[in-house]
């Protein structure tokens, strides 16, 4: 055992092998995520089981528009959120609105408890090929705009305080 | 000298294409931020000296061919947003990777996986700064998560490629 472990050790002076510390720490690094993600997911759940959640608007650290979520129900909704120097605004409309070409938007799409990003104007898109978000917690957020767009429900500023303190 | 600019303008080179190939794939997991992260196997090859030698392993190097590297692809591929937190992610990968490249403990994939999940908890911090949201910690175990996978691929093809370089090229590569 203890000749083993010494010839383990010979061989580990070689950068380009494989040891046994690689496997230790990504199988560490992938199950802390995945420890993560689950006590996420569970939380958004029962925060989502706890009644109506809202599509809250942020630009920059201003909240600047809320809608309520109606899940399961046959709700579509656009969003349409435009910049100026002066600030952002928001509209909403039952059809898809027409975007602006003489300045920066973002526009969401509600239904059925989902939110999602159709389309922006930002360099990347990053945000409109964001996944949909539909749990408390979850956000989509558009960097170059300074748009997020985060849901909450029941208890949500209670979770984010426990969550910062956990991921701290 | 003269050397030494033609093998980091091969490791440049080769670093921008990768940038050009990871542009290229359309990939997009619905995550900000995911990515294969492909260019850092030319940076994690110097780092280790390529050649084997432990001791000629270049820092400098490794940070000058991925800063030259970040700011090209930027602006050839990418915006100044994506420059920002290229840089923010590699100077955090980078320092990761040089403090653990001393310890015997790792290889050059292991290495390669702290310097991924370092890259992306940079870019991580820079998010947090700009857009000073408690909701994007909800990114964090995905983007270690991510970082993990694909320090991971980078650090087993830099394992497969290095004895080819050192065999091809010795103290020249």
């Amino acid at each position: 055992m203890g000749h083993r472990a010494d010839s383990g050790r010979r061989e580990a002076r070689s950068p380009f092998r494989w040891h046994r510390a690689d496997t230790v720490l990504i199988v560490c690094c992938l199950a802390f995520s995945a420890a993560l993600i689950g006590f996420l997911a569970l939380r958004g759940r029962s925060m989502a089981g706890q009644g109506g959640a809202d599509l809250v608007l942020f630009h920059e650290k201003n909240e600047i528009g809320r809608f309520a979520l109606e899940q399961g129900q046959e709700q579509e909704q656009y969003i349409l959120i435009t910049y100026t120097a002066q600030g952002a605004y928001v509209q909403a409309a039952d059809n898809r609105p027409s975007v602006p070409d003489d300045r920066p938007y973002n526009l969401l799409y509600l239904a059925d408890g989902q939110v999602t990003m159709v389309a922006a104007d930002c360099p990347d898109l990053i945000c409109v090929h964001h996944l949909p978000i539909a749990s408390p917690g979850e956000s989509i957020i558009c960097l170059p705009h300074k748009l997020t767009a985060a849901i909450e429900g029941g208890g949500k500023s209670e979770a984010l305080e426990e969550l910062d303190g956990v991921v701290r | 000298m003269s050397g030494r600019v033609a093998r980091l303008g091969l490791y440049l080179t080769v670093a921008l294409v990768l940038s050009y190939v990871e542009s290229l794939i359309p990939f997009s997991p619905g995550i900000p931020g995911i990515k294969p992260g492909l260019p850092n196997l030319a940076v994690v090859l110097l780092l280790y000296g390529a050649q084997g030698d432990a001791a000629a392993g270049g820092v400098r190097d490794a940070a000058l061919v991925n800063l030259l590297r970040i700011v090209l692809a930027g602006f050839l591929f990418g915006s100044l947003y994506s420059i920002l937190y290229a840089l923010a992610g590699a100077v955090c990968s980078l320092f990761v990777m040089c403090l653990f490249r001393r310890l015997p403990v790792f290889s050059i994939a292991g290495v390669s996986v702290l310097g991924g999940v370092a890259h992306n908890i940079g870019q991580f911090a820079v998010a947090l700064f700009v857009t000073e949201t408690a909701y994007l910690w909800y990114y964090l175990p995905f983007l270690i998560a991510a970082g993990t996978v694909a320090g991971m691929l980078v650090g087993v093809i830099a394992m497969a490629a290095a004895p080819h370089l050192q065999k091809a090229g010795g103290r020249s590569v």
